[in-house]
């Protein structure tokens, strides 16, 4: 069984490769192999939650390098890697049936593809991980698979954004070698271990250089989550080709620094070490400045995705908010609000990118009389963007109303102060998501096309993943108990 | 049984968009009016067990339920709805794009059938939302920069306030707040909690009071309520604007009870904030030359009386304050379709423009004559009681500050006087040299402004009729 944890790390990266040796001319031909290889990866994956699940944990255990006695690269399904692997494992498919539209316009698609494929992978590696070496040595191959995505273009911006994308990660990457170094030292294990690997003979004494580390590898993950001061790569990134913006910097890259930092709270120093100590004041700070600045800095942005970005910024730290309260309250809190955000914010992005393939604008500005134009694309966007904005019952909602309440339920003022940046951050995001919809119908102004050159929605490639995200977005929303209910087993150690 | 009044404005809603044909969509717009509103009675006569709609992760469900309450905002609610309608429909034809709003304005009425059959904060935030976001497009229908502008200041305000008030919900969350409504309020004893509800009663009163265009989240009140077509400024402001109240209602009488809240800082503060509404809305109504905006002006004024009676806490107060809540709509909405159909026949905007006019509209002229003495509060009229009410259990409970506020009401009554009298004066007495065209509007229009301008004064005259039920309702509050 060992193979259902390791394949859909091998396969991708192996078919990602062969992509590049092959480099098919056809595009039928290159549709079909990539839409077979992610299928096929998405379907082991699913049988490999399917069935940790239902013969218990270790049932699909595996070690792919073992470097010594305490240092192995092996792969571990527990209850938050379900969670985390599902995500992709659902998102991949869809944006990469978008992707084959889009791409259209911005070619040399076979180099995208293949990176793309190898991606897959690297971010399952991330969900797959069984301890912190793991973790990190994935951790740097995905910046590495990606940065050719983030610079696809390789025109002078996206050079820039990958160069940054680059250095920021790197750097993120840096501090979290240092973590390893610390938890070798003082943990009693890599592996991640509910409530924590410390070993708490050897930190008397330690603890407040143990809690600097923490702090220090947090901002290190942080990069990847784009938590505020580390954040600015992201909405640089959004020079990349919309299917990457939408899939690696909404869901799979910035996700897995926001599932870092989770491993790293709960499975790493443990919540017991750190609850009520002025680390979790620091790192508590960060989240509540992020989801106010990244809120604040979208409805000033007036580049249609830059904009999601920065909501992207602000909504990540609502998830980090969730972890960093360290109940097992504001854990399941923030798990619910990273399903929810992955299913609203790819489909946010995918309607932007529709836009601009369509009709290449990018300001939201641009957008008056649109909307009667593009029915499929906008109703879509309105729908997530309802969702994403927090109105009951549909998903933004939830996500919100959870951590919220669990952070009340600290009952510091650090707590009170984190429910009153997510009402501020609510406010703002009516702000920076409802003009647009607002304009895009109603706007007298439009621009008058002829017939022969009016935008139109565009066809079944982009359309039906909108279709089927926004309906997925919904209907989520309507099983948010039973969700919820999964999700806490990740807070009772499953 | 509980659904029904949600599920014929969807469903009217629905066929306004899609019929293309003026007539039909017309009678359907009617038919879904009339289905709610029989519905709505049905329901309050034969009550419903509550329902569980959605049980959300994390501790909370929507539900739905009839009380009281509910039943006192539905009836008022679907009813104004109704009569509203036949006077759109000349007058959104004028101005285009009907099946837009009367698809809007059925869909705005489902949002608030909800609310008034909400079970719990949760459910009635839910609505209250929806409301928002479904009323908007009554505001932006003429789609120019102005709208647009209006409609957004509209949605930023009504957002923040709906904010204020889910943040109170989460520190509420934690001692219970969020479980079914209940006469005199569900939070149990909290000791040394205290501070932090009243806290959140204050945050969320100053929330909701957004809507009711209270003081400190006025400011949008002005801007969109005259930019919308006039029967939808008349909604918005005559019944609108009492979805606010309603949600300062529940919360204060429903969750927190009035017992912990008497005599706090939260309290004296929202009423000076209340009595401060009431004397600058009239002051800049008195101000205002253009008619629609000094309407608007008004009703900024004149909801925070009900507002005022409802902070008193008292069962007085609260009775004021319901019937304030009748007499305003009727009477806000019967001077806002005057206001409307003066403005359709003459293309005149400004208050001292409408010379002559009781000559060329008497019948339009009259209903605006019969609202604006409504609401003034001159007997017989609706309003007077409202008034007295208010006025006399301000005088009883609160030492100083009921007084204060008794001179206030009075103080804004006389300026309420000053800034809609002159125009019926102007209008009946022209002067001498002026030479009258008749130019009265149809019947569709006339109907509904003769309606409304006898339920703001035949309840006055019978004022037993509707004080008597609304005083056992205050009553079951404490």
């Amino acid at each position: 069984m060992f193979l259902l944890s390791c394949l859909p790390i091998l396969l991708p990266v192996l078919a990602g490769a062969f992509l590049f040796l092959w480099n098919p001319e056809s595009r039928r031909a290159r549709e079909i192999y990539v839409m077979a290889s992610a299928l096929l990866t998405t379907s082991i994956i699913l049988a490999a939650i399917l069935t940790t699940y239902t013969q218990g944990h270790d049932a699909t255990d595996c070690t792919l390098v073992r470097f010594s006695s305490g240092m192995t690269l092996s792969l571990h399904i527990d209850r938050a890697s379900m969670i985390f692997g599902m995500i992709i494992a659902v998102l991949w498919p869809i944006t990469t049936a978008y992707a084959f539209e889009y791409m259209k316009h911005e070619g040399k698609e076979n180099k995208f593809f293949g990176f793309f494929l190898m991606s897959y992978g690297v971010v399952c590696g991330i969900a797959f991980a069984e301890d912190f070496l793991t973790l990190y040595i994935f951790y740097e191959m995905l910046t590495l698979s990606t940065l050719p995505l983030v610079m696809h273009s390789l025109d002078q911006k996206a050079r820039y954004a990958g160069r940054k994308y680059f250095i920021y990660s790197f750097s993120g990457a840096a501090a979290v070698f240092i973590l390893l170094i610390f938890l070798m030292q003082y943990g009693t294990t890599l592996n991640f271990t509910y409530g924590g690997v410390l070993d708490l003979k050897k930190i008397v004494g330690e603890e407040s250089i143990l809690r600097a580390v923490f702090v220090l590898s947090f901002f290190g993950f942080g990069v990847k989550a784009a938590v505020f001061p580390v954040h600015s790569w992201l909405p640089d990134a959004s020079v990349a080709p919309t299917p990457v913006t939408a899939l690696l910097h909404a869901v799979a890259v910035v996700k897995s620094g926001v599932f870092a930092i989770m491993r790293l709270i709960y499975f790493g120093f443990g919540t017991e070490f750190l609850y009520g100590t002025s680390a979790q004041t620091v790192v508590m700070a960060a989240a509540i400045v992020t989801i106010v600045f990244g809120s604040a800095r979208a409805v000033r942005a007036q580049h249609f995705k830059r904009r999601l970005a920065y909501s992207t910024i602000s909504n990540l730290s609502y998830i980090v908010l969730g972890f960093t309260l360290m109940t097992p309250a504001g854990l399941t809190a923030g798990l619910v609000h990273m399903v929810f955000h992955a299913v609203l914010k790819i489909t946010l992005f995918f309607c932007a990118g529709a836009v601009m393939y369509k009709t290449g604008r990018e300001y939201v500005y641009e957008m008056p009389g649109l909307a009667r134009k593009m029915p499929i694309v906008f109703a879509t966007y309105t729908v997530s963007a309802l969702g994403l904005l927090g109105l009951p019952p549909l998903g933004g909602f939830v996500g919100k109303w959870n951590i919220a309440t669990a952070s009340v339920a600290l009952g510091t003022p650090m707590g009170y102060a984190g429910a009153a940046a997510l009402i501020v951050s609510a406010v703002l995001t009516v702000l920076y998501l409802l003009p647009v919809t607002v304009d895009s119908i109603w706007s007298r102004d439009t621009l008058v096309y002829d017939d022969a050159h009016a935008p139109k929605d565009p066809n079944a490639y982009m359309c039906v993943p909108l279709l089927l995200l926004t309906a997925g977005g919904v209907a989520l929303a309507f099983v948010s108990q039973p969700l919820m209910a999964l999700l806490s087993g990740v807070a009772a150690g499953m | 049984m509980l659904f029904l009044p949600l599920l014929f404005p969807l469903a009217g809603g629905i066929c306004a968009f899609l019929i293309k044909k003026e007539r039909p969509r017309n009678l359907c717009v009617m038919a879904a009016l009339i289905l709610t509103l029989a519905s709505s009675v049905a329901l309050c006569l034969r009550g419903a067990e509550p329902v569980t709609l959605l049980n959300i992760g994390g501790g909370i469900s929507l539900r739905l339920g009839i009380d009281g309450m509910g039943r006192f905002f539905l009836l008022l609610m679907s009813a104004v709805w109704l009569i509203v309608a036949p006077f759109a429909f000349p007058y959104i034809k004028h101005e285009g794009r009907d099946r837009q709003f009367f698809g809007f304005y059925l869909l705005t009425l489902l949002s608030l059938m909800g609310l008034c059959v909400s079970k719990n904060a949760v459910t009635l935030y839910m609505f209250y939302e929806l409301m928002t976001l479904l009323s908007i497009p009554l505001v932006l229908h003429s789609g120019t920069e102005r709208a647009r502008y209006a409609a957004l200041k509209y949605l930023g305000y009504s957002v923040a306030g709906a904010s204020l008030a889910l943040f109170g919900l989460f520190l509420l969350h934690h001692y219970g707040g969020s479980g079914d409504f209940a006469a005199g309020g569900i939070l149990p004893n909290v000791g040394s909690s205290q501070w932090l509800l009243v806290l959140a009663w204050f945050l969320m009163t100053l929330g909701f009071g957004c809507k009711a265009g209270m003081i400190p989240m006025q400011a949008w009140l002005t801007t969109a309520h005259p930019v919308a077509p006039a029967p939808a400024s008349a909604v918005l402001s005559g019944i609108i604007t009492k979805a606010g109240v309603l949600g300062i209602i529940r919360t204060t009488y429903f969750v927190f009870g009035p017992d912990i809240l008497v005599g706090t800082w939260a309290q004296k503060t929202l009423m000076i904030l209340a009595l401060l509404t009431v004397l600058s809305g009239s002051m800049l109504a008195y101000k205002e030359k253009h008619l629609k905006k000094r309407l608007a002006y008004s009703t900024v004024s004149q909801v925070s009386y009900a507002l005022f009676g409802l902070l008193l806490l008292t069962p007085t107060g609260a009775l004021g304050a319901l019937l304030q809540v009748f007499f305003h709509a009727a009477a806000k909405d019967v001077l806002f379709l005057a206001a409307g159909a003066m403005i359709y026949r003459t293309g005149r905007e400004y208050a001292d423009q409408y010379r002559g006019i009781g000559r060329e509209m008497p019948v339009t002229l009259w209903c605006f004559a019969i609202g604006a003495l409504s609401l003034i509060g001159i007997p017989p009229t609706g309003g007077y009681f409202s008034k007295w009410y208010l006025a006399t259990s301000a005088i009883e409970y609160y030492g100083a500050l009921g007084v204060v506020g008794a001179a206030v009401l009075l103080l804004s009554a006389l300026l309420t006087a000053g800034y809609l009298l002159p125009i019926v004066a102007r209008g009946f007495f022209p002067g001498r040299d002026y030479i009258p065209e008749r130019r009265e509007v149809g019947a569709s229009m006339l109907v509904p402004m003769i309606l409304l301008a006898l339920s703001a004064l035949i309840p006055g005259l019978f004022s037993g009729l509707l004080a008597m039920p609304l005083s056992l309702l205050s009553a079951s509050l404490f």
